[in-house]
């Protein structure tokens, strides 16, 4: 979200799923160099960062994995809030996590609305005999809620490197447009905010309000 | 039957008056104080206006100090008194005078001759010290209190003689506009003394070495009793105090957002001061070497004081009341568990029984109970983020790098943390912490910090939640 200069991004890519679907797998296969895979930098596989060149863009990549487990469920807002994109990933041999991934994608789509991007990903596809999950209803699924589907196989490593790039390239424009958008509110509210250091006014009582949380 | 009634009245927060109002006189005096009431002045003008105010500020302390000496040399019995002023100025003035003796010695002579003519004036009991307009005298004078003292006393003059006339001289020194000298000092030495300059960092620029610099003038500055920003610190910890500390009832929660609000209103006006001291600050935020430099970042390590920070608190505590009493009930019940059951009853993969078992992972329990001890909200964070740094050094060292902790394991054993690290009032802690970091809130959270927020925060909400004794 931070954006120093013009091509220059910072997105929060948050990856949502049922446990065993290979959430993880996934994400490490992709930030992890596959030509020295001794050299592990990061911290946990359950946080991520990736730096991408992309089209002349610097792109920042912070990936958030959550905990896969049922009980867990409840907490998901606490980890996708204010991020830019979700991946929502499940396993083409198992029914019951497509399910969830429209659980997910309903719950993101009432707390987020459009501002976020969201990718389905089968995963496992290298299982081709087990897969009970057909492409096309997989697909035609994604493209009713704006979507963008994915077939991946982190153990084999297809269409991994496909599905992050096509995400990052959907959430630059969604970051562009907004950013077009609110151009002529962007400088207003500066302005203002400005003044305010100045001058006494309550206009601070808005912008705190707008930052609202849970309050456990 | 159905009906509801409110805990407050409906139109409580209304009559609430309007914090810029509340808080402005008191800027405004302190303005008048220090600056006058002109508003056109120049960054040098203002520096000078500061140095005036500081060098009056402590001549009236001279005054009043010179006025107790007078009282205690007619009563004896406050002797010890005396003596532990002597020994404190022995000390400032050794610090400064380290700096100077190989530098000056030269000088150092013929200002002997100067300071035995004065000390033949302190024998004399003639010199007036009202009439010291001069700070440099008036510093003399301090020292010639403290030498008459001693000579009242009839104690070891003569080894002290020799030192107090060093320290003089430096002082001496100073005064005479040695701009740079001055500059040495103060980052040597911690005395309040050293404030009296005007700094030549964050005026035109802001490197990395100007933000450092200017940390630490600021850092001084608002502890010092005779700097204007100091006064500035004191009123108004006093009158927050006042306005939302010392309950004689229970504490009302509402009036956290209030309260919170005003902080943050002060500390923006107080940034807004700052400002016209370092022109080179930011209007509003900016990130210099992958720092955030906001009013937050800036004044909070600083102003956040234990007292505001608990004044707040009480609010916040009282406000998350409900829930944190359900988590220190079902946190307390846990931690009477064995590492083993404990492991069982959340879940944990058996094989993470060694890493608990070790002595890392006790470390990171030992951090995170460290949280609670802590009042600036960065270095909340870092203390949450270096707990998980030392879990996973200690599955690095337990289970080897090629096991991965993956988040399906991370939030168990984020569980298992908090139950044993049993923060108390940890609801209130993490949403102070939130509202604290303010509007630099949203870029933290990107990053490995903000993560670890995002566990913490997710496991107390798991903790609370009817699904943490159910399957």
């Amino acid at each position: 979200m931070e954006n120093t200069s013009e091509n220059k991004y910072s997105f929060k890519v948050v990856l949502l799923g049922e446990g065993c679907v290979g959430k993880t797998s996934l994400v490490l296969r992709y930030v992890e160099d596959k030509f020295n895979k001794k050299h592990i930098t990061t911290l946990q596989a359950s946080f991520l960062t990736k730096k991408i060149n992309y089209n002349g863009n610097r792109i920042h990549l912070n990936i958030w994995d959550t905990a896969g487990q049922e009980r867990f469920h409840a907490l998901g807002p606490i980890y996708y809030r204010s991020s830019n994109g979700a991946i929502l990933v499940y396993d083409v041999t198992d029914e019951g996590s497509f399910q969830k991934v429209k659980n997910w994608v309903r719950e993101l789509k009432m707390m987020l609305g459009s501002d976020i991007v969201l990718a389905i990903a089968g995963n496992k596809i290298d299982l081709q005999k087990d897969i009970i999950v057909p492409l096309e209803t997989a697909e035609s699924y994604a493209e009713s809620v704006g979507a963008k589907h994915f077939e991946t196989s982190a153990k084999n490593n297809i269409g991994v490197e496909e599905l992050f790039l096509e995400l990052t390239n959907m959430m630059i424009a969604s970051h562009d447009a907004r950013q077009t958008e609110n151009t002529d509110s962007r400088t207003n509210s500066l302005r203002r905010s400005n003044r305010l250091v100045v001058a006494d006014s309550s206009d601070m009582e808005e912008r705190h309000s707008s930052r609202c949380c849970g309050n456990g | 039957m159905n009906q509801t009634f409110p805990k407050y009245p409906k139109a409580l927060g209304r009559l609430s008056t309007d914090f810029n109002i509340k808080w402005r006189s008191l800027f405004h005096d302190w303005e008048n104080s220090v600056i006058g009431s002109t508003n056109t002045l120049s960054n040098k003008q203002i520096w000078n206006k500061i140095a005036i105010y500081i060098s009056n500020s402590k001549r009236k302390e001279k005054f009043k100090s010179e006025e107790f000496l007078q009282e205690n040399m007619l009563m004896s019995d406050r002797r010890d008194t005396n003596d532990k002023f002597d020994r404190s100025s022995l000390k400032s003035n050794a610090s400064v005078y380290s700096q100077y003796s190989l530098r000056s010695n030269r000088e150092l002579h013929t200002k002997l001759q100067n300071f035995n003519q004065k000390i033949d004036h302190i024998k004399d009991k003639t010199v007036s010290l009202q009439n010291d307009k001069m700070l440099s005298q008036s510093e003399t004078c301090s020292n010639k209190e403290v030498l008459y003292d001693n000579l009242k006393n009839g104690s070891h003059l003569l080894d002290m003689f020799k030192f107090r006339k060093d320290a003089t001289e430096s002082l001496l020194n100073k005064f005479s506009g040695d701009h740079e000298n001055g500059l040495d000092i103060r980052r040597k030495s911690s005395s309040g003394v050293t404030l009296d300059y005007v700094p030549s960092f964050g005026i035109t620029q802001l490197e990395q070495q100007d933000l450092i610099s200017i940390k630490d003038y600021l850092m001084e500055a608002f502890r010092d009793q005779h700097h204007p920003l100091g006064v500035l610190n004191s009123k108004i910890s006093f009158c927050f105090y006042t306005s939302y500390g010392c309950w004689k009832v229970k504490p009302t929660s509402i009036l956290s957002s209030q309260a919170m609000k005003e902080w943050e209103m002060i500390s923006k006006r107080i940034y807004f001061l700052i400002r016209k001291l370092f022109p080179a600050l930011p209007v509003e935020s900016d990130v210099c070497d992958g720092e955030i430099i906001s009013h937050q970042s800036l004044l909070y390590p600083i102003l956040l004081s234990e007292g505001i920070y608990s004044t707040l608190f009480v609010l916040y505590a009282s406000k998350c009341s409900q829930s944190d009493e359900t988590y220190r009930q079902r946190t307390y019940t846990c931690d009477k568990k064995s590492n083993k059951d404990l492991i069982s009853f959340l879940r944990i993969e058996s094989n993470l029984l060694p890493m608990i078992r070790s002595n890392q992972f006790e470390n990171a329990i030992l951090c995170l109970k460290q949280v609670k001890e802590q009042y600036c909200p960065r270095k909340m964070l870092n203390q949450i983020e270096n707990t998980f740094k030392l879990m996973d050094e200690a599955k690095c060292e337990v289970l080897g790098k090629s096991y991965i902790l993956n988040a399906d394991n991370i939030m168990p054993l984020t569980i298992f943390l908090i139950i044993r690290a049993g923060i108390p009032h940890l609801g209130a802690e993490l949403l102070l912490l939130e509202d604290l970091m303010g509007s630099d809130f949203e870029p933290v959270m990107l990053g490995f910090a903000g993560y670890c927020f995002a566990t913490v925060k997710a496991t107390y909400q798991h903790i609370l939640s009817d699904k943490f004794f159910q399957d």
